[in-house]
């Protein structure tokens, strides 16, 4: 009886880890490079869909800054401009990369130093799922 | 039947030596090949007519015998600068020693915010051998126009205030004091250290 009921509460856990919400969206490698109060910084990070629906990334916010935007960064003849987005598509299945040179994400006005090997908090928040709070780590590329 | 087969094997060996030695000669005959764009024509690098951040006047003509390395940018913008300043340190480092001879040189497209004290803070982040350069708008045009900076303000939708659209190549001023090379944004670090290391063997002048 005992071991029925073991059985029984690790299929409840394993329906609860299959549960819609925090794993949908992937988030893997989030960094930022050093950077200094007052300056502004940039985190990368690697974003997959894996939701049957497609979504889309409309904002992020941290505490480490005065304000968070989503830049893309983009060369035309030579000349390299950085335009605010005010959202970026995910679509379903499919993997967004924020790197060096193209979308990232922009903390305003560092509100403290980031030195290699800090750990920081940055919250994106989606279209139609709930927010995800995910951990950059400062360390160069 | 066996002095044919001798005979072959000496023909053979000479065609074989001949060839051998017209590669010889055809890789030592060209010049080396860079990886970064050639500027042509060859002329001397315009001068630089600015301040260090630290407050000390700079003058191209005192890095005859050294290779400098010029990029443009601002202290606020966070990705491409900080990118190409990392890839500098970079090369930098991997050169060791041969380093001594290198000079890697940030002037800013932005005056208005770049105070000599946050440019000073920004460059000795990636390296305290880089060096920054500010100066009056006016001489700061000069240089941008003589190097070909194509530089504008883009008022956005950004709490970082105005951000400034500009021209990311890094640019190379040989030993002899001319500008030789220019590489784009994204050029790796590798490919940039094959280029300086051969400026780096030529004879000073
Ligand atoms: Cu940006």
């Amino acid at each position: 009886m005992k071991k029925y009921l073991l059985v029984f509460w690790a299929g409840i856990l394993l329906l609860a880890a299959c549960q819609p919400g925090a794993s949908q969206i992937v988030v893997q490698d989030a960094w930022a490079r050093p950077a200094g109060a007052g300056e502004n910084g940039a985190v990368f990070l690697r974003i997959t869909n894996a939701w049957p629906d497609d979504d889309a990334l409309l904002a992020a916010s941290s505490q480490v800054a005065a304000a968070v935007e989503i830049h893309r960064s983009s060369m035309q003849d030579g000349v390299m401009s950085m335009t605010p987005q005010e959202r970026v598509e995910l679509p379903s299945g499919q993997e967004v990369v924020f790197a060096p040179g193209g979308l990232h994400i922009m903390l305003v006005d560092l509100q403290q130093d980031l030195k290699v090997g800090d750990t920081f908090e940055v919250t994106l928040h989606f279209e139609n799922l709930p927010p995800q709070t995910v951990t950059v780590t400062v360390r160069e590329p | 039947m066996k002095d044919l087969s001798k005979r072959n094997l000496l023909w053979g060996g000479l065609v074989f030596g001949l060839i051998f030695a017209i590669g010889l000669w055809q890789a030592l005959s060209q010049p080396p090949s860079f990886r970064g764009a050639l500027l042509e024509p060859l002329l001397p690098a315009p001068p630089l007519q600015l301040q260090t951040s630290t407050g000390e006047p700079f003058d191209l003509q005192d890095y005859r015998g050294k290779v400098v390395l010029i990029f443009f940018g601002y202290t606020s913008c966070p990705d491409v600068c900080p990118t190409t300043l990392a890839e500098m340190r970079l090369l930098q480092a991997n050169l060791g020693a041969d380093a001594a001879d290198l000079q890697v040189v940030f002037i800013t497209v932005d005056p208005q915010r770049d105070t000599p004290e946050r440019l000073t803070t920004y460059v000795q982040r990636f390296s305290p051998q880089f060096l920054a350069l500010t100066g009056a708008e006016e001489a700061l045009q000069t240089v941008w126009d003589d190097y070909g900076i194509f530089r504008e303000i883009q008022e956005v939708d950004s709490a970082a205030g105005y951000l400034v659209a500009h021209t990311a190549r890094v640019y190379a001023v040989d030993k002899a004091g001319n500008l030789r090379l220019t590489f784009a944004f994204g050029t790796s670090a590798e490919d940039i250290q094959h280029d300086v290391q051969i400026l780096l063997q030529e004879a000073t002048p």
